[in-house]
C-alpha cells in the first residue's frame, strides 16, 4: 500500500473532505487577490440577483457578486481566527500548564479566577470593548483572543493534571530535574496534541463569534469583508433574498464542521498511537477475508447432548475469537469442561490464557462487535444450549441460574448506588421480591457471606468499604437470585493473601451448604490447591491438564503445569523457594500454532513438539502399569510415543 | 450534617470571591476605557462646573479602588445606583431578569431534555445507524453559529411559514399559548447549539460508562439493558454534563444578546449592550453583576446536585470516615 493510501486510510473519507475544504479555504485565503473574482464592483441594475452561472452564490443589495464577497472574506476571518487563537493558546495553556503542573494555592487561585471567567458575559463584553477601542482588525482579534484564554487555561490544566502523577514526570521531578525541563520536555509534548486539537475547535468558534460581533456593528470595519459582515449585511434583504445569507452562512457552517471533524479525528488518531481505529462493520458487509479465511472445524467427537444429573454445565469444543485492531485473536480454540454439580472446578492459567473470556462467553457476555459469531461450539445447560440463544433470553439464566464474580472488587459494584439496593436488585427482578422483602433479604445474604453489622453495611456505598468487604459483595450479589452455579473470574487476585484464603473459604461453605457449583478461575495455582475437586489448567486458549486435584497436584503431567507448581512458594520445602518462575511470554494469540504452544517456553520440547499439536487425552498404558492416577493432559511427553522412543533428560533431574 | 453544612459554606464564600472577582473586573474593564467618563455622559459641550459635579456625584474624583469598595458596600444593601435615565438600576434589573431568566431556564432544560434523549436512545443502539445518524446532526448543531441559526429561524419560521410571531410578547398570563410560541424561537435558537454539545458529552460518558465493569456485572446479574442504562448508566455518566450546563450559565445568559437582539426579547444582555452604548457604566456593572449572580446560584445548585448523585464526591468534599 503507498503511503498516501494509508494516509487516505487513516483519515477515513469524511476526514479527508475535511482536509479538502480546509485546503480550499486556505487558498481562497492566501490567494485571493490573485484569483479572477470581483469583490467590489456593483451591478446595480442585478442587485440581489439569484445564484447563476455568472454569479455563483447571487449579488447582494448593491449588485456585489457574493461569491467573489466570500472567497476575500475567507482572508481576515481566517486571520482574525487564527490570530486570536495563537493568543487565546499561548496566554491560557501557560497558565493552565502552570497551574495543573504546581498545583496548590496557584492552581486554587486559578480555578476561582477560571469561575469568575465563566461567570462574566464575555460575548457582550466583547461588543462592548471593540464599540470604544475602536474597529480593527487589530482589535477584533486582540479582544477575542483575550477572551479565549481562560477556555484554554480550563483546557490545559485538564490535560496536565493527568499526566502529572503519571511515573515519568515524577521520576524526573524526582531525579531532581529542574521545572523549566520537566515541564517543556515531559510535559508539553504529552498534552500538545488535545490541546492543539482544541484549538482547531477554537478557530471556528471564533470564526463564528467574528460573525457575532459583525452582527452589532462591532466587527471588522466596513471597508474589510468577513464571513460574519457578509451575513450581517444581508440581514435586512434575508426575507425577500435568502440566498444572501445562506450561501455565506452554508460556507462558515462547512468551515466549522471540518474543523471540529478534524480536531476529532486528530485525538483518535492520538488516543490509538496512529492505528487508525478498526471500522466497525457497517452494512453485513461480507468483506472480513481473515474470519471467513480459516475458520475453526467442529471438533468430530461432539457428543448428543446428554442430561447427566451429575453435571451442572458442560462446556463443547468452545471457540471464542474476537476481532482486534491487529486482527483476529482466538482466546478460545475448542476447549471441553465438565463442571460437576456441588463442585468446585478451577480453571487455572497466565493472564492471556483465554481463561476470562471462555468465562464471560459462558453468559454470552462478549460483545458481538468484537466477538467472532457463529464459531463451532456448545455450553450445555439444564440440556439447553445457552451459546444459541440471544441476549434477551440470557436474561433469565444470568444471576437466576449463572451468577458471576468479577476480580476488580472495586469497579464492579456501581459506585453511586448502596450496595443494599444493589443486592436486592436482582432478587426483585429474578424472584419478584418487593422492594421491601428484598432488601431484608440483602441484609441476611450480607450476614451470609461474612460482612460484620450487615443492618448497617446495606446502606454503605462501594468506596466505603474495604477490598475484602467488596468482593463479599459482589458474591452477596451473586447470590441474591438462587443460582445454581458460581462462575468467579479471579475474585481474589486483588487481594492481599489473608483475605484470599478467607474468600475461599467462603465459597467453600457455600458449595457445601448450598450446593452451588463453582467454576474458580485464577491464575495462582497454589490457591486451589486444597479446596478445588478439580483443576483444569489453560494455555494459550486450550486446555493442557484436566483431572481431580489430587491427581493433577500429586502428579503434574504437563511441562507447564509442573512450571506452574514450581513457581509456586512452598511452604513444607524452604530449599525449594521461589524456583522456575516461567521464561517467556505466552503466544500472542493471532495466528494459528502448528505445533505445542507452549513449546517455545518448554524446558523439554522435542522436535515433533513444534510440528504437530499434542491432543487432550487420558493416560497411556504406561501409566497404568506405572500405577499412576489417571487424569488428562495435551503433552506428547505424557503420551508414551515420545517418551518411549526418545525421552528428554530434564535439566532438573 | 455537620459536614454537609460546612461543605455549603466554604462553597459559599468561594462563590462570593467570584462575585467580587467578576465586579472588580468589570470596573477595571469600565476603568480603562478611553476617555473622560463625565465628558462622555455629559457630552463635549459641559461647563467645567457641570463635569465637576457629576464627577463628584460618581466619585470619579476617588481613586479607583475606593469607588469599587464604595459600590460593593451599596451593592450589598442592594443599592446599585441611578442608571443615567434617572431610573433605578435595580429596578430596570428586575424588569428583565424573569425574561432572561424564562429564556436561559427554558432552553438549558430543552436543550438537556434533547440530549438526554438522544444518548440514551443512540446509546441503545450504539454503533448502529441511528447512532451515527444523531452523532452527525449532533456535530452539525454545534457548528452552527446562534447567528447564522438565528437568522434561518426569522427568514423561514417567522417570516416565511410564518409560525412564530415575532415583535409580540403577550405575558404568560395574558396569552399563554401566545407568550410560549413568542419565546419559541428564542429558546430553539440558544438550545439547539446546547443540545449539540450536551448530546455529545452525555453520549461519549455513556458509552464509556456501558464498558463499565459494573455494567457487567449488571448484565450477568440478568438485569435488561433498559434497567441497565437507566438504573445504573445514566446517573454516573449525567456528571459531567451537569457541571458543563452550569458552567454554560453565563454564557447563555450573556450569549442571548444575539437571540435577543435578533428576536426583539428585552432580556439582561439587551440591558447590558444598550447601556454599553449608552455609556452608562452603573448600569453594566448591574448587569454583569445579575448575570454574575445567576451564574453562582446556578452553580452552587449544580454542586449540591453532584453531591447528591455521586456519593465519592460527597465523601471526598465533606472527608467523612466510614
Ligand atoms: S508437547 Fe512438547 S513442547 Fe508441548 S509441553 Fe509437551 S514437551 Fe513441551
Amino acid at each position: 500500500m503507498s503511503p498516501q493510501r494509508t494516509w487516505l486510510k487513516g483519515w477515513g473519507v469524511s476526514g479527508t473532505i475535511a482536509w479538502a475544504w480546509i485546503a480550499l479555504i486556505v487558498v481562497a485565503a492566501v490567494a485571493a487577490r490573485h484569483l479572477p473574482i470581483d469583490p467590489i464592483r456593483q451591478h446595480l441594475s442585478d442587485a440581489l440577483a439569484a445564484p447563476s452561472w455568472s454569479h455563483w452564490f447571487g449579488t447582494n443589495s448593491r449588485g456585489i457578486d457574493i461569491f467573489s464577497l466570500v472567497v476575500d472574506g475567507a482572508r481576515t476571518s481566517m486571520i482574525v481566527g487564527i490570530g486570536a487563537i495563537l493568543i487565546g493558546l499561548t496566554g491560557g495553556a501557560t497558565i493552565g500548564l502552570i497551574a495543573g503542573y504546581f498545583r496548590g494555592w496557584l492552581d486554587r487561585s486559578m480555578l476561582i479566577a477560571l469561575d469568575a471567567a465563566a461567570a462574566f458575559p464575555a460575548f457582550a463584553a466583547a461588543v462592548a470593548a471593540v464599540l470604544f477601542w475602536g474597529k480593527s482588525v487589530r482589535n477584533v482579534t486582540l479582544v477575542l483572543g483575550i477572551l479565549t484564554i481562560p477556555l484554554f487555561a480550563r483546557v490545559m490544566r485538564a490535560n496536565t493534571l493527568q499526566y502529572v502523577e503519571r511515573d515519568f514526570v515524577r521520576a524526573s521531578r524526582m531525579i531532581g530535574a529542574k521545572h523549566r525541563r520537566v515541564l517543556l520536555r515531559e510535559l508539553l509534548p504529552n498534552v500538545a496534541v488535545p490541546v492543539l486539537s482544541y484549538s482547531l475547535v477554537g478557530v471556528g468558534l471564533i470564526i463564528a463569534a467574528e460573525g457575532g460581533l459583525s452582527f452589532f456593528g462591532a466587527g471588522v470595519p466596513d471597508s474589510v469583508t468577513t464571513w460574519g459582515q457578509v451575513i450581517a449585511s444581508g440581514r435586512s434583504q434575508a426575507e425577500r433574498a435568502p440566498h444572501v445569507v445562506l450561501l455565506p452562512a452554508l460556507v462558515i457552517f462547512l468551515t466549522i464542521l471540518a474543523l471540529n471533524k478534524i480536531s476529532e479525528l486528530v485525538i483518535v488518531r492520538w488516543v490509538s498511537g496512529g492505528v487508525p481505529m478498526p471500522k466497525q462493520k457497517r452494512r453485513s458487509a461480507p468483506d472480513e477475508p481473515s474470519v471467513v479465511l480459516d475458520r475453526p472445524t467442529p471438533s468430530p467427537t461432539a457428543r448428543p447432548i446428554t442430561d447427566d444429573p451429575e453435571v451442572a454445565v458442560q462446556v463443547e469444543d468452545l471457540h471464542v475469537w474476537l476481532h482486534s485492531p491487529f486482527g483476529v485473536v482466538r482466546a478460545v480454540n475448542g476447549v471441553d469442561l465438565e463442571l460437576r454439580r456441588g463442585q468446585m472446578l478451577a480453571l487455572v492459567g497466565e493472564s492471556g490464557s483465554g481463561k476470562t473470556m471462555l468465562a464471560r462467553s459462558l453468559l454470552g457476555l462478549v460483545p458481538t462487535p468484537p466477538l467472532v459469531p457463529d464459531l463451532p461450539g456448545r455450553v450445555l445447560f439444564d440440556g439447553m444450549d445457552l451459546l444459541s440463544w440471544g441476549s434477551k433470553s440470557l436474561q433469565n439464566v444470568r444471576g437466576r441460574k449463572i451468577a458471576m464474580v468479577f476480580q476488580d472488587p472495586m469497579t464492579q459494584l456501581d459506585p453511586v448506588m448502596r450496595v443494599g439496593a444493589q443486592i436486592a436488585e436482582p432478587a426483585m427482578v429474578h424472584l419478584g421480591l418487593s422492594r421491601t422483602l428484598a432488601m431484608r433479604r440483602a441484609v441476611d445474604l450480607l450476614a451470609e457471606v461474612g460482612v460484620p453489622d450487615p443492618e448497617r453495611r446495606v446502606r454503605a456505598y462501594a468506596h466505603e468499604l474495604s477490598g475484602g468487604l467488596r468482593q463479599r459483595v459482589a458474591i452477596a450479589i451473586a447470590l441474591a437470585a438462587e443460582p445454581q452455579v458460581l462462575i468467579a473470574d479471579e475474585p481474589t487476585s486483588a487481594l492481599d493473601v489473608t483475605v484470599q484464603a478467607q474468600l475461599l473459604d467462603l465459597l467453600q461453605t457455600l458449595r457445601d451448604d448450598r450446593g452451588l457449583s463453582v467454576l474458580f478461575i485464577t491464575h495462582d495455582l497454589g490457591v486451589v490447591a486444597s479446596r478445588a475437586d478439580e483443576v483444569a489448567v489453560m494455555y494459550a486458549g486450550r486446555i493442557v491438564e484436566r483431572g481431580t486435584t489430587a491427581d493433577v497436584f500429586a502428579d503434574p503431567r504437563h511441562p507447564y503445569t509442573r512450571a506452574l507448581l514450581g513457581a509456586m512458594p512452598r511452604i513444607d520445602n524452604r530449599s525449594h523457594q521461589r524456583l522456575n518462575t516461567i521464561v517467556g511470554t505466552p503466544p500472542v494469540l493471532l495466528f494459528e500454532q502448528a505445533g505445542c504452544a507452549f513449546a517455545p517456553r518448554c524446558t523439554v520440547a522435542v522436535e515433533l513438539c513444534t510440528q504437530r499439536r499434542p491432543m487432550l487425552q487420558a493416560e497411556t498404558l504406561l501409566h497404568y502399569v506405572r500405577g499412576a492416577n489417571a487424569h488428562d493432559s495435551a503433552c506428547w511427553l505424557a503420551h508414551n510415543e515420545v517418551s518411549a522412543v526418545e525421552s528428554p533428560v530434564s535439566a532438573s533431574d | 450534617m455537620g459536614e454537609a453544612l460546612r461543605w455549603l459554606l466554604r462553597r459559599c464564600v468561594s462563590l462570593i470571591g467570584v462575585l467580587l472577582l467578576v465586579t472588580l473586573g468589570t470596573s477595571a474593564l469600565l476603568e480603562l476605557l478611553p476617555g473622560n467618563k463625565a465628558v462622555a455622559i455629559l457630552g463635549t459641550s459641559a461647563t467645567p462646573e457641570a463635569i465637576k459635579i457629576v464627577e463628584k456625584n460618581l466619585n470619579l474624583d476617588r481613586p479607583f479602588i475606593v469607588r469599587y469598595g464604595i459600590w460593593t458596600e451599596r451593592a450589598a444593601q442592594g443599592d446599585l445606583g441611578i442608571g443615567r435615565d434617572g431610573e433605578l438600576v435595580s429596578a430596570s434589573l428586575k424588569q428583565r431578569i424573569p425574561t432572561s431568566l424564562e429564556l436561559m431556564v427554558s432552553a438549558q432544560l430543552l436543550a438537556i431534555a434533547l440530549a438526554v434523549g438522544g444518548a440514551i436512545y443512540a446509546t441503545k443502539r450504539a454503533g448502529r445507524r441511528a447512532d451515527r445518524t444523531l452523532s452527525t446532526a449532533a456535530f452539525g448543531m454545534v457548528a452552527l453559529p446562534q447567528f447564522v441559526l438565528g437568522l434561518l429561524f426569522v427568514i423561514y419560521l417567522a417570516g416565511k411559514w410564518k409560525l412564530f410571531p415575532l415583535l409580540t410578547h403577550p405575558t404568560f398570563f395574558s396569552d399563554p399559548i401566545g407568550h410560549l410560541r413568542s419565546i419559541a424561537l428564542p429558546v430553539m435558537t440558544l438550545a439547539v447549539p446546547l443540545a449539540g454539545i450536551y448530546y455529545r458529552i452525555l453520549r461519549t460518558d455513556l458509552g464509556a460508562t456501558m464498558q463499565a465493569d459494573f455494567i457487567t456485572r449488571a448484565r450477568a446479574s440478568g438485569l435488561s439493558e433498559r434497567r441497565i442504562l437507566f438504573n445504573h448508566a445514566l446517573r454516573p455518566s449525567s456528571l459531567s454534563l451537569l457541571s458543563v450546563v452550569g458552567l454554560n450559565t453565563a454564557a447563555v445568559l450573556g450569549g442571548a444578546v444575539i437571540v435577543e437582539n435578533l428576536f426583539a426579547v428585552p432580556g439582561l444582555g439587551r440591558l447590558l449592550l444598550e447601556s454599553v452604548a449608552k455609556r452608562d457604566l452603573v448600569k453594566v456593572q448591574g448587569a454583569v453583576l445579575a448575570i454574575a449572580l445567576i451564574y453562582v446560584v446556578v452553580n452552587l445548585f449544580v454542586d449540591v446536585l453532584l453531591q447528591l448523585l455521586d456519593p465519592r464526591v460527597r465523601a471526598a468534599t465533606s472527608g467523612s470516615v466510614s
